[in-house]
């Protein structure tokens, strides 16, 4: 359940992954749609909005808002990035991950053995 | 985003006195693009950061003493500026956890914010973690934003987020406790504050837009035009709309804004 894998720290701007071990993978866009829940509560209000979208794979990290590096590991299906801050601490999430992997991108047939040697 | 309103100053007669009450109006009307009034839009108004006036995030007000668990007021130590609302909320941070507790005051006078009539109740036993399950417990005495705590031990306590005509959902209960069975109170201090050390703070406006879109509150003018920031979010429902925040003045003739909501197209 999103709500319980990720913790918000309020305070300091930061979004932590809160399970220990590797649990549950998210869309990108359910991060988005799940942040934007929170943060439409009252007594969320007085609060900057952590997450803007472009597209339903683009999406920015703004007010200075952070995630750690195991919300990384747990994000799919686009890019997440962080450029409304000083260069030193601009960063992007590039979790192109496919929403649904693909075991065989190409469709491609089967191809016969090349012999050693060639 | 326009204009304002100029309501005339109302004068009200005392025993020997005679006392100048400058209440003007702000106003907010959210409209979708086709000009259509969007209902439950949370409108939130908070003074600049950089204000003086104490009581808003930038100088917030420290709690008094004897703010305790069960109490039916807060005071601070701080006196209020008098453009406060009379009625409205308290934001409330304790300092040793970082955490907030929302509380409504119903009224207010010189440093002590009185909550709202006690209600308290029990679970059926079918709650958890985030659930009150009772019958009529959506009579209207709970609202969105309130803090809702468990009056036996442990003491623990929540958010209220949504509220319907048996049920409450809370935000997860401090201590990873269950609602189940428990007996819970609202409009009472949750925790133990902290003198000279908790914070809190007093927006001009947190509250829900009505079916024509609007929402409304008195405001009492000052000597001088008040910067503001403003916020207007939805994003539940059927239709969402993108986050809006914009800085505007209240001036001697209050302030009237009138925006229009994109649509999140996005968000699922």
């Amino acid at each position: 359940m999103i709500a319980e894998d990720f913790k918000i720290d309020f305070e300091n701007k930061k979004i932590n992954y809160a399970q220990k071990g590797s649990v549950g993978e998210y869309t990108i866009l359910e991060f988005y749609s799940y942040l934007q829940d929170i943060f439409n509560e009252a007594g969320n209000m007085k609060y900057d909005i952590p997450i803007e979208a472009e597209s339903k794979t683009k999406y920015f990290l703004v007010n200075g808002w952070t995630i750690d590096k195991k919300v990384r590991k747990h994000l799919r299906g686009g890019t997440l990035e962080a450029i409304d801050r000083p260069e030193s601490q601009r960063f992007t999430v590039t979790v192109v991950k496919p929403d649904r992997p693909r075991k065989n991108p190409l469709n491609a047939p089967n191809l016969p053995m090349i012999p050693k040697g060639y | 985003m326009s204009g304002g309103d100029s309501p005339t100053p109302v004068e009200n007669e005392g025993a020997g006195s005679t006392t100048i009450a400058n209440t003007k109006n702000i106003s907010v009307t959210t409209l979708d693009a086709d000009n259509n009034p969007i209902e439950d839009a949370q409108v939130f108004i908070q003074k600049r950061y950089e204000d003086t006036d104490v009581g808003h995030p930038g100088n917030p007000f420290t709690s008094s003493t004897g703010n305790n668990r069960t109490d039916a007021d807060f005071v601070v130590t701080q006196t209020p500026p008098a453009d406060l609302p009379a009625s409205g909320w308290l934001d409330i941070q304790d300092i040793s956890t970082g955490e907030y507790q929302t509380y409504r005051y119903s009224s207010r006078s010189g440093t002590t914010f009185t909550l709202p009539t006690a209600v308290t109740g029990t679970d059926d036993g079918t709650g958890n973690e985030t659930t009150i399950n009772e019958t009529d417990i959506g009579d209207g005495t709970i609202v969105e934003g309130d803090t809702i705590r468990m009056t036996n031990s442990p003491f623990n306590w929540a958010i209220v987020l949504s509220v319907s005509a048996n049920s409450v959902t809370t935000t997860a209960l401090s201590g990873g406790d269950s609602w189940a069975s428990e007996p819970y109170g609202v409009h009472t201090l949750a925790v133990d504050y902290v003198s000279a050390t908790d914070t809190a703070t007093v927006p001009l406006m947190n509250e829900e837009t009505n079916a024509s879109g609007i929402a409304t509150e008195s405001y009492n003018y000052q000597a001088s035009p008040k910067n503001v920031n403003v916020r207007i979010r939805k994003s539940f429902g059927a239709i969402n709309y993108l986050p809006l925040s914009t800085q505007q003045q209240i001036t001697d003739v209050g302030l009237t804004l009138i925006v229009t909501l994109t649509q999140d197209v996005i968000k699922t």
